[in-house]
């Protein structure tokens, strides 16, 4: 709480500091619409005149106080019975209609001296929506790129998530994965797949105007979490977010993977405006995955044991062979329901929006505290934002925005970390073990039993004794300057900065975890403790200019630059075997074992951008964009570049254009389609992420003993350069049926050329790899968005329906192929093949018999290279290179592809009175996942506990089963990485399921009162044996699809009320 | 506006890397030398687990285990796939980058007066001895490599194969030679040198390269004999006039102190004395720490000795190995002290015992040890096996039996003579040794404590039984002292035998052997004295001993000599 105080302090004071008083008075209602188009009616507008009608869409009702205008000549009213009359300067002009409540439209005339036009309310998701784009807003009708807007109408309804988990499902196109179930964890966002191997791949996110670095700078030292800066925006602080999917050349190389600008909490009107929610709900404890119980592991156990050679007699002496004999060795204990358990969230959430005609102001507070469902985890952020606008003068305005946001996690580790991973442990731990000492006599203790006799954790120790701690918070502050030089001529400036520091602390005690092994040491209990910093400072300054031509042609451009320098640090140290486990700090760690490290880096990156739209008649409409970027990471010999001063510059342009066919007179002949819009683009856009230092050659510290000396660290590539994505995008937006039903459909091309690769160079350089452009990659693919409204009455039904798939293929690679590794898993990247295919062996069943395995004649090879035979009960793995009739890396084959055939989302909202209700359904189609978790509890080669599956496992001669044989320490390789372990992790999801409903209220007191009721990941319809099949463990697209055991998703639900004040 | 100025701004995007340093950040003043010459030795203890496997296991005394794996397995079969780890040069390729990269520094900081001369002469010539052993180690592995002495700096250097083609090893030898001739310093780092300091309980004396030991090397591959010994006997004559133990000792193998006389029960203090500079140091003359501390860690105990980790044990004393030192004599006592020394039985299978000494698997971190790479009974052999190609045989035996003194002295054991002239060889330099020891007139020759290897160990001599001394000598003078060679040729191919046997018996598994099974064969295939069926007889031995087939890889050894080179093709 100390931290939100002092946050708040400083909110206040730097509010202070800006000159700036707001008053929490309540104003009057503005008569005047606020709106912004401006809106000037010229009383000398003269012409021919058209009348029409306005009506409600759905009660056909006649509406009054409706504006109708044509920006820059005439504007009027409808009265009270609809209708209104306005001069017009052509008979092909567009209206311009909207009024508080209802959408706002265009209507081209196209010829006609009448009109009726049918509004729906504000919140219909519409073609004539406004858009917020990099420089403008408009509507979204008129807008030659392929983009997706969400207006967010505050997310009263949602459950608070981290806004990249917020995304899944809301764009077309955009595979947002959730990296885990851990709170603010968030998602990995593969926008139109992904266009680069080794640089990110994720989107550019752009925060009211400045850049939101999402990048993952250093790794966390706590396994399996990753520090996640989009948990730092609450979802209830968006108004609106723009995700451009095509020819972002204005961000230059940083706009590779598609550009998310997300615009927060502003005053929509002057009036007062307060709004306090809260929430509270509860978390559901995963499903367990079915794992041995204490008897049918015992007699495994003792199976495992005498395949390793173990006598009879050895096994039978063994404490925890006969049940009931030793009490310590005669529990039942599921594990996973020590580690696993329900939890309480909650959230309170307080807006503030208003002002008056000088300023207006948007601040907002919160606090949410969300548990996790592993036991003791939990994640508490509180937060707060200011923003604001002011009018300084006529031709000067100001805006701020601030933002302060603090969260504090307890974690646990996760993943591939075996020793402290409390959900892995809690699956491999030996069920007949107790969670509490236990004495001879079978009195229980209250003291957490230690390590076992297989020397495996005690998962509860875990829970109950191990620390991870993660303190994040962020600071995000800029303050722009909006000064109109002359009558078409404005100069904008924003400045900005960003800090953000991360802090971990863990602590594993000696009592109850795993001995570990250091190169000098045996590790017993062990600490650490780390800080990361990021440090950025933004400017983004430009000339706008705005000319109407003539009453047909418009043309906006806007030149500027945009410059970034960023500084990250990282600190670390680690402590091991402190004097007792109450010592828990790194400083008391034994002194000889300490490490200290650390990483810095630093970059600069100048974008200055050239932006040009043309608009003729209304119809068609072209925009051309241009990035010229300067980056201290580009080689000072890149190719392909401008050359300018020494440096090379990036140049990046692209083209878009939109033809409105629905606003042709010739489609006057069906008013079946409301509008119709045919789009093209195609552009460069660049991927920076190439290394701070790459391209430079340098030096690096080599000890020996302790002396420092000074070695060669690369072999540096001058030539080094940005990744240059050329995207090609066609689109068509239509809206049937007077908008009942609207949908897009974009077709896409991206190719990634100069890609980054690791590449391999003569030995003579000493090195292995240096980082080149010498890779390519190439992604299509399409996305559809569908929306309408199905029922249009008092009771109103709105359905969605949003698809995207892609497929990517690697056009160029050096020695056209590359197997990676992670997580016991072997990755394919070949050229003419998706990026990252699963790569292993093929399995056809199990030699049920000692003469199938003889007549297969196949064998496989030992560590130290001499061959054996499959016997019975060995998998029979797949000979696909027979010549040899050796099972070995020759036979390996793709078996699986992690890449979805289709993503979206279908969804649907109903309405009827006081009462809405919505529900989301994501889903995936056609990707295939690595269960590593499964691979280590099927593997049947060691005391592990296993699923029950195994209790089917071959035993005898001529067993009809599919279970391979127990064999202790799998000389075989029946556990190598194959086809077993790759499992369809298609599912669909019913993602959120909402109830809200709005009170009537008589009080003058409350404006509004609204109850919510919220269920989250309701059911998951998948054929996936683990928890969950949405997982992903890392940033890469090499390594996406493999299970190694993160929290799973969970189910929650969640009460909560908002009042208006 | 704000772009034009940056952009017109020439450093804007020049920004250093800041945990790691750009090039102008370094080679300013002599500490930023001495760094680089720190850099290169630190990162040259990576080379250690590559360079004895390769150079012991390619050889007759060390075999595999069970544990060893298939790229072992290949190494020991002399069939290497494409694809063996342990063949990949890249580890010295990624040295000699760094030494070059020295070597061109320090040329451009002497001509900008950033370092004095003095100080350049003595750090150039250190790492340009470092670059060509290396070079030379690659040349005995491969034969044919690029041979590269630029800086690589950035990969459009590397682009251009062209620009480094393979060269054979008889012109590598004679590049290595033109360049070690042409350092401009051949000592060891002077007294006072910033380098020689002592850090963490260490001096570092004895860590830097002897060049006189390069030089001598590269001449014996050459064939190059007399100047092969005048270089060895640079080192040998290091500090001639000093009679202090320690001298003797490090450069002269003989008795000194009896508690701290390594030879005899105390030879293998050589490599169980943690690592100093004196006393049971001495005789080691370029050796590396390895210490629990600080990284690289120790790769050999893992090698050779059964640790905790399941991966240990992967090399093991061959069976002709063992068998060597069980058929020497010691009078009428057989065994060889030092068979005991380099191995012994360690649970019941026999390890290699020279890297066990300072290792306890009760203290499984204690693994605080030393590399030796150069030691006085090494420069011995090589000497001796140049003054034998050199036609003095006589010499040659005198360093590998019992010393110059006894050697040259027609009447051994008889006490008071005057010894003006005797006790040393008459030869002109390199083989000019006087071992004087005599009281009237007094005579104390820098030789006179000399001893010999083998009775160092307390060995009978390697000697020519009456039978084959008809074959070489004219047998008509009664007194063997004053019989004169009748066949030299053959008697120093018997001689090259005895010491090429001795080598084996006093440096197995320091990573001596292969080369020096190599080098004779190679010789020996000029001149059609069976150079092939010399290294085929070394190397089968160690299957037909162990009772195990020879491999086709070992057979092949004997038809072309292409085949006792591995494959680069990296």
């Amino acid at each position: 709480m100390h931290i939100f105080t002092k946050a708040l302090n400083r909110f206040l004071l730097v509010s202070f500091a800006t000159g700036f008083c707001f008053t929490l008075k309540a104003q009057e209602k503005d008569s005047s619409l606020v709106d912004t188009l401006v809106v000037s009616a010229k009383a000398k507008s003269v012409g021919p005149k058209v009348a029409g009608t306005i009506i409600d869409s759905s009660t056909g009702k006649a509406l009054s106080g409706i504006n109708i205008s044509i920006p820059g000549f005439s504007s009027t009213f409808t009265d009270e019975k609809g209708n209104f009359k306005i001069s017009i300067p052509t008979l092909n002009a567009v209206l311009i209609i909207n009024g508080e409540g209802y959408q706002t439209k265009q209507v081209a005339l196209k010829g006609k001296k009448s009109i009726t036009v049918a509004l729906y309310e504000d919140t219909y998701k519409s073609f004539y929506d406004n858009v917020r784009l990099p420089y403008s807003v408009q509507s979204k009708n008129i807008i030659p790129y392929s983009i997706s807007a969400i207006t967010t109408e505050g997310n009263w309804n949602k459950k608070a998530e981290a806004a990249d988990s917020y995304l899944q499902g809301s764009v077309a196109g955009l595979n947002a994965i959730r990296r885990s179930g851990t709170p603010g964890m968030g998602a990995n966002l593969f926008l139109r797949g992904f266009n680069s191997l080794n640089a990110t791949n994720q989107p550019l996110v752009v925060v009211d105007g400045m850049i939101y670095d999402i990048n993952e700078y250093s790794a966390s030292s706590i396994a399996g979490f990753q520090n996640n800066p989009l948990n730092l925006i609450d979802i209830k602080d968006i108004d609106n977010i723009t995700v451009i999917k095509d020819g972002a050349s204005m961000y230059g190389t940083k706009g590779a993977n598609g550009v998310i600008l997300i615009t927060t909490a502003r005053a929509q009107q002057t009036t007062t405006k307060i709004d306090f929610a809260a929430y509270g709900g509860f978390n559901f404890k995963s499903k367990n995955i079915p794992v041995l119980k204490s008897g049918d592991y015992r007699l495994y156990l003792s199976e495992i044991l005498k395949s390793g050679g173990m006598s009879d007699d050895a096994i039978d002496a063994l404490p925890f062979t006969n049940d009931g004999e030793v009490p310590a060795y005669s529990k039942n204990t599921s594990w996973q329901n020590e580690v696993l358990s329900g939890a309480y969230n909650q959230n309170y959430y307080l807006k503030v929006t208003g002002g008056d005609n000088i300023a207006t102001y948007g601040l907002s507070v919160g606090y949410l505290d969300s548990k996790g469902v592993v036991s003791n985890t939990n994640m508490q952020r509180y937060q707060t934002r200011f923003n604001g606008d002011l009018n300084l003068s006529t031709r000067l305005k100001a805006t701020v925005n601030l933002s302060f946001v603090n969260t504090e996690q307890a974690l646990k580790d996760q993943g591939l970390n075996i020793r402290t991973n409390p959900l892995f442990l809690a699956l491999v731990k030996a069920p007949f073990l107790p969670v509490n000492e236990v004495a001879e006599d079978g009195s229980v203790s209250p003291n957490l039993a230690d390590k076992d006799i297989f020397g495996i954790s005690n998962p509860s120790v875990v829970i109950n004794e191990s620390q991870a701690l993660n303190k994040t918070y962020r600071f995000f502050g800029s303050a722009g300057f909006n000064y109109n030089l002359a009558k078409n001529l404005t100069l904008q400036t924003l400045l900005g900065v960003t800090f953000d520091k991360s802090r971990e602390t863990f602590f594993n005690p000696a009592k109850g975890i795993s001995n570990d092994t250091l190169s000098t040491a045996i590790v017993k209990n062990n600490s650490g403790s780390s800080v990361s910093r990021l440090f950025s400072l933004y400017n983004d300054t430009r000339l706008s200019y705005m000319k109407a031509l003539n009453s047909k042609n418009q043309v906006t451009a806007n030149i500027g630059a945009r410059f970034n320098e960023s500084k990250t640090e990282l600190d670390y140290g680690l402590g091991f075997n402190s004097a007792t486990d109450e010592l828990i700090s790194v400083g008391k760690g034994a002194s000889a074992l300490k490490q200290i490290g650390g990483r810095l880096g630093e970059w600069r990156w100048l974008n200055a951008y050239l932006n040009a739209d043309y608009k003729h008649a209304d119809k068609y409409f072209l925009s051309f964009n241009m990035g010229i970027d300067g980056s201290s990471r580009f080689g000072r010999e890149a190719s392909g570049a401008l050359k300018f001063n020494g440096n090379r510059y990036a140049v990046l342009p692209s083209i878009a254009g939109a033809w409105l066919i629905s606003s042709e007179n010739f489609m006057n002949l069906s008013d079946k389609v409301e509008m119709l819009k045919l789009r093209l683009s195609y552009g460069f856009t660049g991927n920076d992420d190439i290394g701070n230092y790459s391209s430079k050659h340098y030096y690096v510290s080599q000890n020996l003993l302790g002396m420092q000396g000074l070695v060669r660290g690369n072999i540096g590539n001058p030539q080094l350069k940005w990744e240059t994505v050329e995207k090609a995008n066609a689109g068509l937006d239509i809206a049937l049926f007077k908008e009942r039903l609207n949908f897009s459909i974009d077709v896409y091309s991206n190719r990634t050329h100069n890609m980054l690769v690791d590449e391999s160079v003569s030995v003579i350089g000493g090195v292995k790899t240096v980082w080149t452009n010498n890779g390519g990659m190439q992604t299509n693919g399409f996305d559809v968005e569908i929306g309408g409204r199905l029922v249009n009455k008092a009771f109103k039904w709105d359905m969605f329906l949003n698809v995207g798939r892609y497929k990517n293929e690697i056009t160029k690679i050096p020695n056209d192929r590359m197997v990676s590794e992670y997580a016991g898993a072997y990755i394919l990247t070949e050229k003419g093949r998706s990026a990252n295919l699963f790569y292993g062996y093929k399995t056809n069943d199990i030699y049920s018999t000692r003469e199938e395995a003889s007549s297969a004649g196949l064998q496989y090879r030992l560590a130290n290279g001499s061959l054996a035979g499959f016997q019975a009960g060995d998998v029979r793995f797949v000979n696909t290179y027979g010549a040899d009739g050796i099972i070995d890396e020759k036979d390996m084959q793709v078996i699986g592809d992690p890449n979805p055939d289709f993503t979206g989302m279908f969804g649907h909202k109903l309405k009827w009175k006081q009462w809405n209700l919505d529900a989301m359904f994501t889903f995936s189609s056609g990707n295939d996942v690595y269960n590593r978790t499964r691979a280590a509890l099927e593997s049947m080669s060691g005391v592990y506990n296993q699923t029950e599956f195994v209790l089917n496992r071959w035993r005898y001669e001529g067993q009809a089963t599919n279970v391979p044989r127990a064999a202790f320490g799998d000389p075989a390789g029946n556990a190598r990485f194959s086809d077993r372990w790759i499992e369809d992790g298609s599912y669909i999801r019913l993602r959120t399921l909402s109830l809200s409903y709005s009170v009537p209220l008589k009080t003058k007191f409350l404006k509004y009162a609204t109850v919510y009721a919220t269920a989250n990941n309701v059911f998951t319809l998948t054929k996936y044996l683990g928890y969950d099949p949405e997982f992903s463990a890392t940033n890469s697209v090499i390594g996406q699809g493999i299970d190694i055991g993160l929290e799973p998703q969970f189910k929650s639900t969640q009460l909560g009320v908002r009042i208006g004040l | 506006m704000l772009c034009v100025g940056l952009a017109s701004c020439k450093d804007t995007f020049d920004i250093a890397p800041k945990d790691v340093l750009e090039h102008n950040q370094t080679y300013r003043d002599i500490y930023d030398a001495d760094a680089a010459v720190i850099g290169i030795y630190g990162k040259f203890l990576g080379i250690a687990r590559q360079h004895i496997i390769l150079n012991e296991l390619r050889g007759d005394l060390l075999d595999v285990t069970a544990k060893s794996d298939k790229y072992l397995r290949e190494i020991n079969d002399h069939s290497v796939s494409a694809d063996n780890p342990y063949t990949d040069p890249r580890l010295f390729y990624e040295l000699i980058l760094n030494c070059n990269d020295v070597l061109k520094n320090f040329d451009i900081m002497v001509s900008e007066n950033k370092i004095t001369r003095d100080q350049y002469n003595q750090r150039y010539s250190d790492i340009g001895a470092v670059r060509s052993w290396l070079y030379l180690q690659l040349g005995i592995q491969f034969g044919e490599i690029p041979y590269v002495t630029d800086p690589i700096e950035n990969i459009s250097d590397l682009k251009d194969a062209s620009k480094f083609p393979k060269i054979g090893f008889d012109e590598l030898l004679t590049k290595l030679a033109a360049f070690m001739e042409g350092l401009p310093y051949k000592k060891d780092y002077a007294t006072g040198s910033s380098l020689l300091i002592s850090v963490d309980t260490y001096n570092t004396t004895k860590f830097f390269i002897n060049k006189n030991l390069v030089m001598g090397d590269i001449y014996l591959w050459k064939g190059d004999y007399t100047n092969a010994a005048t270089s060895y006997k640079a080192v040998l004559d290091s500090y001639p006039n000093d009679q202090s133990d320690q001298y003797f000792e490090t450069y002269r193998v003989t008795y000194s102190n009896a508690n701290d006389y390594v030879g005899g029960g105390n030879w293998y203090k050589i490599f169980g004395q943690p690592l100093n500079e004196r006393y049971s140091n001495y005789e080691n003359i370029w050796m590396l720490p390895f210490n629990k501390n600080f990284s690289p860690q120790n790769p050999f105990i893992d090698l050779f000795l059964t640790t905790a980790n399941a991966n240990s044990y992967l090399l093991k004393p061959s069976a002709a190995a063992i068998k060597n030192w069980d058929g020497q004599m010691r009078g009428n006592v057989p065994g060889d002290l030092r068979g005991g020394y380099s191995w012994f039985t360690y649970n019941g299978q026999p390890i290699v015992a020279k890297y066990y000494y300072n290792y306890s698997p009760a203290l499984p971190f204690e693994t605080t040890s030393k590399w030796i790479l150069y030691r006085a009974s090494a420069v011995h052999l090589r000497f001796a096996e140049a003054a034998n190609r050199d036609g003095k045989s006589k010499l040659a035996f005198a360093l590998l039996n019992n010393g110059i003194k006894n050697a040259y002295d027609p009447t051994p054991g008889v006490a008071g003579r005057d010894v003006t002239n005797i006790m040393q060889t008459l030869e002109p330099a390199p083989y000019n040794f006087d071992a004087r020891e005599g009281e009237f007139p007094r005579f104390r020759g820098p030789w006179y404590r000399h001893t010999g290897i083998r009775s160092r160990m307390g060995l009978s001599p390697s000697a020519i039984s009456p039978a084959d001394s008809a074959l070489f000598f004219n047998m008509t003078d009664p007194i063997a002292y004053n019989r004169t060679v009748k066949d030299q040729p053959k008697l120093t191919l018997f001689t090259e035998d005895r010491l090429v046997e001795e080598a084996g018996l006093e440096l197995a598994y320091e990573g001596y052997r292969w080369p020096d099974l190599l080098r004779i064969a190679l010789r020996r295939e000029k001149e059609n004295t069976g150079g092939g069926e010399f290294l085929y007889n070394a190397v089968a031995r160690k299957f037909t001993q162990a009772g195990l087939p020879v491999p086709a890889g070992v057979t092949a050894l004997k038809t072309n000599s292409k085949n006792w080179f591995l494959p680069f093709n990296w």
